[in-house]
This record gives C-alpha cells, sequence and structure tokens, in this order.
C-alpha cells in the first residue's frame, strides 16, 4: 500500500528490525567474544586481542586461511573468463540446444552440495586427480560457473545488440568489437560476477570438505575440524575474520549488481 | 539460413562456450554419472580387485529401516525450516516491498541479503556460541528469572534455529522481488472496491507472488534436506539425519558405493521436489 | 561513391520467405527509399546489403564488386540505426573517430575528420559529451556523422527519423537531404512512413511480403501506380471495378466512367485518388471528360486545413479530401454527387 497507516508502518518497521536482530545478533555476540579474554566465554567481558594474537601463531590456520584465498582467487579468475564468454555467446548466437544450455546451469545451483562434493569425490578419485588442491579448484570453479554466466547474462539483457551492429558496420572486428563495446557496457556484471565466484570459493565447505586433502585443507574446513573438536576463543577470532572478509567482498558487489531487480 | 554466417557463427559460439561447459561436464555433470554407475557396484574398483555389479546397494536402502527412517527425518527437517522460513520472511518481504520506500529499502534489502553470501559455517558456529550453556541467551535468561537455565545448545531446536538463520534471506530474497514487481494499481483498483487488507492478502499479494515464495521454499527445502554440517555442529546427538548418514560413508565408514546410492536417492528425491514445484515455478512466466 | 546492385536475392528463415527473388539497382550517389509494411522484407534486404545477414542465393554488388559474402566489417558501408546505437561508454568525438581509430589512422587525422564531420552535422564543440547528455535530434546528427565520417561507399539508414517527433522529423528530413546531397554518397534508407520516402527518396522500391512489388521516381510511383498495392501504399486511393466498354468502364451499377485514351478489355479497374475528386450537391454535369457518381455523404473528419468525406455509392464506400474552404458548399449529409477529371483515373492492372 502506498501510504499505509501510521500503526501498520511501525509495526512493519519494527518487524524487519527483529528479523535483522534475529540475522545479525549472533554475529555480532561470536564477534564481541573474539576479544573476550575468557576462554570460556565468561561474563563480564574483558577486553583482549590476545586470540588473534595466537591465531597469527597458529601455522596450520594462517597456512590455511593463504591456500583459501589464493584458491578463491584463482577460481575467480577461471571462473570470470569463462564464465563471461560463455556469456556473451549465449546473447549473441541463436543455435539449436541453446535452451538445453541455459537449463544446465541449474543443475550446480540446484543440487545439494553435500550430493556435487560426493560425486566429485568419486569421480575424481576414480579417474585419478584424487583429492587436493586441483580438485578443489577443480569443484569451486565448477560451482561458480553458472552464477557467473547467470549474472553477466542478466546485465547482457540491458545491452542493446544494435551497438556490436554498429560496431561493425564501422569496420571493427569481433575482438574490437568485444573489448571497446560490449565489455564496457557489461564490465559492472562482470565485476559483480567475480565477486560473486570470489564468495562461492571463499566460504564454500561442504564441496572443499570432500575434496581437500587432510592437512592441506581450505580455511572452512580446518574451522569444522576445529569446532568438532571443541570450541576455543580462536575459531571466533577467525570466524570474525571470514564473516568480515566476506561480508565486504557482498557490500563491494552489491554496488555493481542490483539485487534487487530495480533501476 | 543456409549461410555462411551462420557456419562462423557457430564456430565463434562455439569457441566461447566449450571451455565453461567442459569444465562443468567434467566436474558436475561427469561425476554425477559416475555416481550413478558407482551406487550400482558392490565395492570401490580402487579400493578392491573384486567388485561387481549389484543392486545390494539400494537393497540395504529399503531393507534397514534406518535408512529411510533418516530420510523421513530430514525431509520432516527441511519441511520444518521451511515452513518457519516462509512464515517469518513473507512478511518481512512484504513490508520491504510494499511499505518501505527509496534508499531505506535498498539498506534494508541489503542487509538482509548479506548474510545469505557470507560463510553458512561460521554463522552456524555463531549459533553455537549463544545458545550453549552458560552461553548469553543463559545469562540473558538467568539475570530476568533466577534459577532458570536453558541449554538449547545439542537439540533439534537448535538445530532448526540455525537452518532458518542460514536460509531466512533465500525466501526473503524471492518473495521481494515477486511483491514489488506487483503492479500498485491493481491493489488500488482492489481498495477503491473496497476489500478488506485481508482479501486483498489472499487473492491478489499472495497468487500474483506465489512464484517468487515457491522458488525461496524450493531453494530452502532442498539443501536443508542434504544439511549435514549444521546438524553435526549443533545437533549433537541429536543430529543425526540423513546427511550426516552420508558423510559418514564417505569419511568415516568408507562404504563409497553406499554412500552414493544414498546420495542418489536423495537427488532422486531432489528431482520429485522440484518436478512438483515446477508448475508453479514456471506459471505466469 | 559507388552504385549498390542486388540480383536475384533470396533469403529464407525457415518456412518464411524475407527476401524472394529481389532485384534492385540503387543508382551511385543517390538517396534510395525502401518503403513497405512490416515484414515486407525491407529491413532484411538492407541488412543484406550491409553484410549482417548473407542471401541464400543472388547476388550483391557494391562499385562492380561481389560482397555477398563478405562479412559487415570489411564491406566499407556506413550504417545509421534506428535506435542510434551511440556507444553510451564513449563522447561523441569518439564515437565518431571510432571508425577511423579500428582503421588505424593516426591522433591527429582521426581528430581533423571528427571536427570536419561535427561541422558537417552543426555540432561544433559538443565533441566532449557524452551521448546522453543529447537531445534526439542531436543524437541523430552524431549517429550520421559516424556513419559517414570512414568514407563509405554507401550509407545505409534503418528508419533513421522513427524516433523523433513530427517537428523534429521534418526539419531533420531537410538536414538528411542537405547532407547526403553535400557529401554525395550512394544512401539506401528503410522506412515504413510513405510520406517519409516521398519527401526524401530519388526513388523509391516498394517491397511486399519478400518481393519487390515496383521501383521508381516518387512522382511517377504516385501518378502510375498500376498496381492496387502500390496505388493505395503510397497515398490513398479509391478503386473502381468493371467492364470495359468503348470509351470507358462501365460500373456493375450500369454508371459509365468515361475513360479516354485507355485500351482496356474485359473486366478493368481504376483508381481515383481522394484529393482529384471534387463533391457537390447538384446532379451530375454529363461530359465526355469527366466521371461522376451519385452518392450519400455518410461522414466528414474534420481535420484542419482539409476535412475527408466519407460517400456511400456505388455499392461501396470512398472517401473524397476536400478543402476546408470548400467544406461550406457542401451538404452535412444526403445526396451528393463525385466528380473528378477522367484524365486524373489511373490504370490498375492487377
Amino acid at each position: 500500500m502506498s501510504q499505509p497507516r501510521g500503526i501498520s508502518r511501525v509495526l512493519g518497521r519494527g518487524y524487519v528490525g527483529l528479523v535483522l536482530f534475529f540475522l545479525y545478533a549472533p554475529i555480532l555476540v561470536m564477534a564481541l567474544m573474539s576479544f573476550n579474554a575468557s576462554e570460556f566465554y565468561a561474563f563480564p567481558l574483558s577486553f583482549t586481542l590476545d586470540w588473534y594474537r595466537r591465531l597469527w601463531g597458529n601455522a596450520g590456520i594462517v597456512a590455511s586461511a593463504w591456500r583459501s584465498l589464493w584458491i578463491a582467487v584463482a577460481t575467480t579468475a577461471i571462473a570470470t573468463v569463462l564464465g563471461t564468454a560463455a556469456a556473451l555467446a549465449l546473447f549473441r548466437y541463436e543455435f539449436r540446444g541453446k535452451r538445453l544450455l541455459q537449463a544446465l546451469l541449474f543443475p550446480p545451483i540446484a543440487i545439494p552440495w553435500l550430493i556435487i562434493g560426493t560425486a566429485m569425490l568419486i569421480f575424481f578419485f576414480w579417474v585419478g586427480i584424487g583429492r587436493g588442491t586441483p580438485a578443489v579448484i577443480l569443484g569451486h570453479v565448477a560451482l561458480a560457473l553458472p552464477y557467473v554466466i547467470v549474472v553477466v547474462a542478466a546485465r547482457l539483457q540491458t545491452f542493446d545488440p544494435q551497438l556490436e551492429e554498429a560496431a561493425r558496420s564501422l569496420g571493427a572486428g569481433q575482438w574490437v568489437v568485444t573489448r571497446d563495446v560490449t565489455l564496457p557496457w557489461i564490465a559492472s556484471g562482470v565485476v559483480a560476477g567475480a565477486l560473486f565466484a570470489f564468495a562461492v570459493s571463499f566460504d564454500q565447505f561442504v564441496v572443499s570438505y570432500f575434496l581437500a586433502q587432510p592437512g592441506d585443507a581450505t580455511l572452512p574446513v580446518v574451522i569444522y575440524t576445529a569446532i568438532r573438536k571443541g570450541f576455543t576463543p580462536e575459531i571466533n577470532a577467525i570466524s570474525t575474520i571470514i564473516i568480515a572478509v566476506s561480508m565486504a567482498v557482498m557490500l563491494a558487489a552489491s554496488r555493481f549488481f542490483k539485487f534487487g531487480g530495480e533501476r | 539460413m543456409a549461410q555462411a554466417t551462420s557456419r562462423r557463427d557457430a564456430l565463434r559460439a562455439g569457441v566461447l562456450l566449450a571451455p565453461a561447459y567442459l569444465w562443468l561436464t567434467v566436474a558436475v555433470f561427469l561425476p554425477l554419472s559416475a555416481m550413478l554407475f558407482f551406487s550400482f557396484l558392490s565395492a570401490a574398483p580402487f579400493t578392491s580387485a573384486n567388485w561387481h555389479v549389484t543392486g545390494l546397494n539400494y537393497a540395504e536402502f529399503l531393507t534397514r529401516s534406518i535408512y529411510p527412517d533418516l530420510l523421513g527425518r530430514s525431509l520432516l527437517l527441511a519441511a520444518i525450516v521451511t515452513l518457519a522460513c516462509v512464515l517469518i520472511g513473507y512478511p518481512c518481504a512484504y513490508v520491504l516491498a510494499r511499505q518501505v520506500k527509496g534508499r531505506a529499502r535498498e539498506a534494508l534489502f541489503l542487509l538482509i541479503i548479506l548474510p545469505f553470501w557470507s560463510n553458512s559455517l561460521v554463522r552456524i558456529f555463531s549459533w553455537a556460541i549463544v545458545l550453549r550453556g552458560n552461553g548469553i541467551i543463559d545469562h540473558t535468561l538467568g539475570a530476568l528469572l533466577p534459577f532458570v537455565s536453558v541449554n538449547l545448545m545439542f537439540s533439534y531446536t537448535a538445530v532448526v534455529i540455525g537452518l532458518v538463520h542460514s536460509y531466512l534471506p533465500y525466501v526473503i530474497l524471492t518473495s521481494y522481488l515477486a511483491l514489488q514487481a506487483i503492479d500498485e494499481s491493481i491493489l488500488e483498483a482492489a481498495r477503491s472496491l473496497g476489500a478488506p487488507f485481508r482479501t486483498i492478502l489472499f487473492r491478489l499479494l499472495l497468487p500474483l507472488s506465489l512464484q517468487g515464495l515457491a522458488a525461496g521454499a524450493v531453494l530452502i527445502f532442498v539443501p536443508v534436506a542434504g544439511s549435514f554440517m549444521e546438524p553435526r555442529i549443533l545437533g549433537g546427538k541429536h543430529g543425526i539425519f540423513y546427511g550426516t548418514l552420508i558423510e559418514d560413508q564417505f569419511v568415516a565408514t568408507f562404504n563409497w558405493p553406499l554412500g552414493a546410492a544414498l546420495s542418489f536417492i536423495l537427488l532422486a528425491v531432489v528431482l520429485v521436489i522440484l518436478a512438483a514445484a515446477s508448475p508453479i515455478l514456471k506459471r505466469a512466466r | 561513391m559507388s552504385e549498390v546492385r542486388v540480383r536475384n536475392l533470396s533469403l529464407a528463415y525457415g518456412a518464411t520467405k524475407a527476401l524472394d527473388d529481389v532485384s534492385l539497382d540503387f543508382p551511385d550517389g543517390q538517396l534510395f527509399g525502401l518503403l513497405g509494411p512490416s515484414g515486407s522484407g525491407k529491413t532484411t534486404l538492407l541488412r543484406c546489403v550491409a553484410g549482417f545477414v548473407f542471401p541464400d542465393h543472388g547476388s550483391v554488388m557494391i562499385g562492380g564488386e561481389s560482397v555477398e559474402r563478405v562479412p559487415v566489417e570489411k564491406r566499407e558501408i556506413g550504417m545509421m540505426f534506428q535506435s542510434y546505437a551511440l556507444f553510451p561508454n564513449m563522447s561523441v568525438a569518439d564515437n565518431i573517430g571510432f571508425g577511423l581509430k579500428v582503421r588505424h589512422l593516426d591522433k591527429p587525422e582521426i581528430a581533423r575528420r571528427v571536427g570536419e564531420s561535427l561541422e558537417l552535422v552543426h555540432l561544433e564543440g559538443l565533441g566532449d559529451r557524452r551521448p546522453h547528455a543529447l537531445s534526439g535530434g542531436q543524437r541523430q546528427r552524431v549517429a550520421l556523422a559516424r556513419a559517414i565520417v570512414t568514407r563509405p561507399r554507401v550509407l545505409l539508414l534503418d528508419e533513421p527519423l522513427s524516433a523523433l517527433d513530427k517537428a523534429l522529423r521534418s526539419e531533420m528530413q531537410v538536414e538528411l537531404r542537405r547532407i547526403q546531397r553535400e557529401v554525395g554518397i550512394t544512401t539506401i534508407f528503410v522506412t515504413h512512413d510513405q510520406e517519409e520516402a516521398l519527401t526524401l527518396s530519388d526513388q523509391i522500391g516498394i517491397l511486399r511480403a519478400g518481393r519487390l512489388v515496383r521501383s521508381g521516381v516518387p512522382r511517377n510511383l504516385y501518378h502510375v501506380p498500376q498496381d492496387r498495392f502500390t496505388a493505395s501504399f503510397l497515398g490513398e486511393a479509391n478503386f473502381f471495378d468493371g467492364k470495359a466498354e468503348q470509351g470507358g468502364l462501365r460500373l456493375a451499377s450500369g454508371t459509365l466512367l468515361p475513360w479516354p485514351g485507355q485500351k482496356v478489355e474485359g473486366l478493368g479497374t481504376l483508381a481515383v485518388r481522394p484529393e482529384e475528386m471534387t463533391i457537390s450537391a447538384a446532379g451530375p454535369a454529363e461530359r465526355n471528360e469527366t466521371c461522376a457518381i451519385r452518392g450519400e455523404l455518410v461522414r466528414i473528419s474534420f481535420s484542419g486545413p482539409t476535412a475527408l468525406c466519407l460517400v456511400r455509392g456505388e455499392g461501396q464506400q470512398f472517401s473524397v479530401l476536400v478543402k476546408n474552404s470548400e467544406l461550406t458548399e457542401i451538404p452535412v449529409s444526403g445526396p451528393v454527387t463525385v466528380s473528378w477529371p477522367a484524365a486524373r483515373s489511373m490504370q490498375i492492372r492487377d
């Protein structure tokens, strides 16, 4: 309703506030506890940076953090290039089987990661790739690709194909058309797609869990293993860092991609 | 068009498409096919030279009642979580789409979907910190009502809370998109005809946004039915579900063919759900 | 600058024939209008000449050179698009200079020629603007400058003025004509607006369902349309079917329309433009050079300087265009006589 009466307006906003409280309160509590000196999360809070210092000294976690980071960067680079190329082709050309190719993007998004992860484990073992970082990257790129393609394709929806025709009529070949006309227009979509790809990889737990080599795992897998042994404020510290990084990445993505589907 | 352009175009399209789809084939479609084949083996070929094709893994699912029971338990969990998400999320999406305008709406919406893309493991862990005995809820309640102690940790409730927290943004996102696409003048027309809000909600808003609501529900139900990390962390001994059963086959008991069969049964259930929902999802396209 | 010839062009999209054996010459330096309803194949023909689509059969020659298998970027053509298709990420100057940059001209030369073009289209000083900061008419001028700055062999315009409002459109028609004359480039343009085609073109080709119906000079096509489609698509026409007799056409009611100098046998059709007809309350003046029909005035639709009268007679309805000043001499309704000089009857051959 365009002009809700005052009371329903207040109720509505209050309700959204409650939902936000539900979504953010536990994260804030967790972050707070990472600055609490008590190992047993005891009250009252006494501030310390000890856990972050200890974290820095934990070689296993630091190594896995760097590994997660560079796997995410590699995944982002590969998925963005391949996904953008595929989105361009799906936009430019009409051919038989196009709808099938578009439909094939759906399973990697819709099938639970548990199923995809275990299937990858079986297949990669079978063909000799086995577990380890190459398998993890192989898996992460596959999970990120559909997101990149969908996001770039959404941006291409707003692109006037006559612009490409105009450039060609002026003598520009395929590569010049893409570089000077198409890419500048879809750049924001490509950046958003890249950030999505980074988030899919950097936050990926399930598929990494099955594909990572024990002792050579990504950060979320290391955290999971640690949690199952018992909670320590060190885990709060690294979790706080992770959530800060991924939220920053998505905030950046939101500048390039309208989640609300407006504008 | 039997023309040279289309042949050249086909080549160019192929060059652009091949890398992405080859990658998806190697990393998704071949593995899924391999898993199907694997689920009919007596043992993993790379652990035992002595393997043959068999339907025993599926027979085991049917004969040992613990497996179907766990599947049912997971589907029930998924239903509960989905229902909770819909009941909490839809009103929130409604307020965002139809009561809030402009920059406030953009900012609120962003805040709601931000967690959606952040690490789910970490968010589940944060609930462990909140819910544990002697945790913040316990403390707060204790301050209000002395001698009362709650420890929700390692319970079914904890698993539900964690999963709702994880998946709530999905249903808000999809419902919001559907709700904000509804033409304001339709609602104004209904009001001009004297329709009370209840009528507008059930005769207009819900039917017109059903597609988005259903999409959100499917996006929640399917992964929750296959969840294993959340029950492990928050459920403790109440956290045994179909997902953890599959996880065990791969990381604890190393019975991969059985794990493959169990995964495949879950996939079949997922596909049935997607097929059942597809009339609603496709409607109004 | 070159002549363009297409011979026996055919192109099918599945079962629909977008072009069906079209042959046409576009003379050097002339402005040639392709006119037809939507789906007539006029745009497909233009895109065939441009090189966006290749024909299934037939040839396209630009300046005597066969180009039907040459892709658009190698054809040395200039094209202006319906939406103008200005690159939103480039300034006006970069838009115009794009084709020159692609051809690897050096920077001073590009700047010089871009400057010249801006002058030609009267947009001096706007080179640094972005397309979105321009008005519709200005965008159109930029698009035109961009299309001709590379000195293409032929200029192709796809519905060039359809995005403009009426006042701006007539101004741009004059401008387009001036620039085309100044540059002297062979130009083909597509339009569905017959008035625009008549105003702008040296020659017109009329297409229908993928086939070329007629081509020729606008005046000639208008006054001697020869077929029903051309007669009714270029302007309006009233048709009278009858039997040919000595000295005229006998309509079904028995009325004889004198038609001197025509040799028609059997069944025949003649067409008359509404503006050639006059309407009066009096009975018919029986003269050899005048055709006259009695009828009933049904309705008058007033449209400023003129009014269109709808008359029922001879078992059909037809329209008569009268000047506003003549309206007073006509009854509001009732029996009237419609007449026209017999020489204004146009013969229809299909």
